[in-house]
């Protein structure tokens, strides 16, 4: 039999060539594909990893206090990680820099400070925390004991404190109304025992919160 | 023996061989199950969005209005920037879909796939090496052009893959890395809107999220497009992808971008070490600013004469027909400033208006040809009508 004769064949652009596949896929994508592939591995795993794997926070000393910026301070707990934050004399490229923000961890227990602009009073800061994590979904079940009282600092800082619970753990928030127009939220979170043996140094840091005058 | 060829075989042959290596006019299809770099485009992509939706998903309640304010105004702003990036897509234009997938990826996965999780492992290796103190100085400069500058990068190399007819020169990475770095940088301004938010307490939303937004806007000018232009189109001179092999070219603009990068990050210490508070206004009002648009200008000039000569190469057969003029080729081909000047030559505001639209018709009447694949095709004997039209109507 004579099989009538193939019109002229062009190749697609589209279309990949059985001699040139692998496992179905086009041999020609596979190097540039592993390369970005592992690359990016390398970058949003790995590195993490390697991150976890390594110790090496620095570790709060005594009388080391936390630079909140514009005069505001607060002691750390002796022996914690400090994660995140500047220490008052560290040695930073502007003299006297600080941050608004620290974070520091003990034995699964965690702190964070946060200092923002705020013009209500202390009791308004709070009720607005608590209005964000009872909506927020990586505090579910959050709940407030209602058991709100007031923690005096330093210079007559008066700031307020209250407890709350989640389906997770539990936690203290502190929140204080400064005099040059700035709020400062103190949380506290972890599992009910590792807090309370830490009760002492969490209620000397909610204590410590101090505000120098700046020229 | 060679054939002695007319000029119009050898200007035709100049046509084929330019649409041939710019691959202009050739389809994009994002959808290649045969192609691996499909699914790890789409990995990223998915993967970025997932995380996207759990990073904001946990506290879009409570800073919704923070978020929402974010996500209209960045929304409002990258409409100027896509007027601007469509103006210089022009010579052998990259199709609207490449163009969509690489925002999406910049977006997507150079934001929540890679760049998060890296610069806050990179950051805290940083913190345990140096000390907070150090990291607050000199971290995000250390971080971000490492992290963002090759996740953005990693976006052309799956395009390259995808694409590889279309994306052949160093303007085509520019302008791709451009498209990138617009979608990672309105990414990263909707992400600061809402983290401001949430670190001002959640009040006065509105006016937290606006906060970054003027201040974005206006960095963004020096940002993440103009890094990942310079960037991209270090990859691809690096990748062998220009006239010549120039892989020393490439390594210094993609090295020069993340410098760039690396400064805006560190900005205050950098200054302030350099010349105390004058040292840091003055990089960020002058030096910074004018350092960055040389770069772009730099990269912009080494990578666009290709272009050019392939515009040229495909308009230059309507020359022998005296369609067009080697003029008006040369001025079609050209940049702003060409186009300026052949327009300026004509005499009188008609002529001068001619000019203008006779070039825009030329351009039409290229992307026609590429369409065709330099066949003579309905369109493209449209697109010449439109140009004798034109001649005939304004004369």
């Amino acid at each position: 039999m004579v099989m009538p004769s193939a019109r002229r064949h062009t190749a697609r652009a589209t279309w990949v060539p059985a001699e040139r596949r692998w496992l179905g896929l086009d041999r020609r994508s596979l190097l540039p594909a592993l390369v970005v592939f592992v690359i990016a591995i390398v970058l949003r795993g790995v590195v993490p990893l390697i991150d976890q794997a390594v110790a090496g926070h620095d570790v709060v000393q005594a009388g080391e206090r936390l630079n909140l910026n514009g005069g505001l301070t607060i002691s750390a707990p002796v022996g914690w990680q400090l994660i995140d934050g500047i220490l008052v004399g560290a040695n930073t490229v502007v003299p006297g820099a600080g941050s608004p923000s620290a974070t520091l961890t003990q034995d699964g227990v965690s702190a964070q400070a946060q200092v923002a602009p705020f013009t209500g009073d202390a009791n308004a800061l709070l009720d607005q925390i608590n209005r964000n994590d009872s909506r927020s979904h990586d505090r579910p079940g959050y709940t407030v004991d209602d058991s709100r009282g007031a923690v005096s600092a330093a210079g007559g800082i008066v700031g307020v404190v209250e407890d709350y619970t989640t389906t997770s753990g539990e936690g203290i928030i502190a929140a204080y109304a400064l005099p040059d127009g700035r709020g400062l939220v103190i949380q506290v979170a972890g599992a009910g025992n590792q807090l309370s043996a830490h009760t002492g140094q969490i209620g000397a840091m909610l204590r410590s919160v101090s505000l120098e005058a700046r020229p | 023996m060679t054939v002695p060829r007319t000029s119009a075989e050898a200007a035709r042959s100049s046509r084929a061989a330019a649409l041939e290596a710019s691959g202009w006019g050739a389809p994009f299809r994002l959808l290649q199950p045969r192609n691996l770099c499909f699914w790890v485009y789409a990995l990223g992509v998915v993967g970025g969005i997932w995380k996207m939706a759990q990073y904001y998903g946990a506290g879009a309640a409570a800073y919704g209005v923070g978020l929402g304010t974010g996500v209209l105004a960045f929304a409002i702003y990258t409409v100027p920037w896509l007027v601007l990036l469509a103006y210089h897509n022009r010579y052998t234009r990259q199709p609207g879909s490449l163009l969509l997938a690489a925002f999406a990826w910049g977006a997507a996965a150079a934001t929540f796939w890679i760049a998060l999780p890296a610069n806050g492992a990179f950051l805290s290796l940083y913190g345990k090496a140096f000390g907070p103190a150090w990291v607050n100085d000199w971290g995000a400069g250390l971080t971000a052009p490492i992290n963002e500058e090759i996740g953005k990068g990693l976006g052309l190399i799956l395009l390259l893959g995808l694409a590889r007819r279309l994306v052949r020169s160093p303007f085509d990475g520019l302008i791709i890395g451009a498209y990138i770095g617009l979608g990672f940088q309105i990414s990263e301004d909707v992400l600061y809107a809402f983290n401001n938010t949430a670190m001002n307490f959640g009040a006065d939303q509105a006016g937290s999220a606006w906060q970054i937004v003027s201040i974005r806007s206006a960095s963004g000018l020096f940002g993440h497009v103009l890094f990942s232009a310079v960037f991209c189109s270090g990859v691809m001179w690096l990748l062998g992808r220009g006239e010549r092999t120039r892989r020393l070219r490439g390594l210094l603009l993609m090295l020069a971008a993340m410098i760039a990068h690396g400064a805006w990050d560190d900005l205050s210490a950098l200054g302030y070490r350099l010349a105390g508070n004058v040292g840091v206004v003055l990089l960020w009002f002058l030096v910074l600013p004018i350092a960055d648009l040389l770069l772009l200008w730099l990269a912009f000039r080494l990578a666009v004469p290709q272009e050019q000569a392939w515009l040229r190469a495909i308009l230059a057969p309507e020359t022998e027909t005296g369609l067009l003029t080697e003029a008006e080729v040369t001025a079609a081909a050209g940049g702003w400033r060409t186009r300026r000047h052949y327009r300026k030559a004509q005499h009188g505001h008609r002529e001068k208006q001619r000019a203008k639209h006779l070039l825009t018709a030329a351009n039409d009447l290229a992307e026609q040809l590429a369409e065709a694949g330099g066949h003579d095709t309905g369109d493209v004997e449209h697109a010449r009508a439109e140009i004798s039209r034109l001649r005939g109507v304004l004369t």
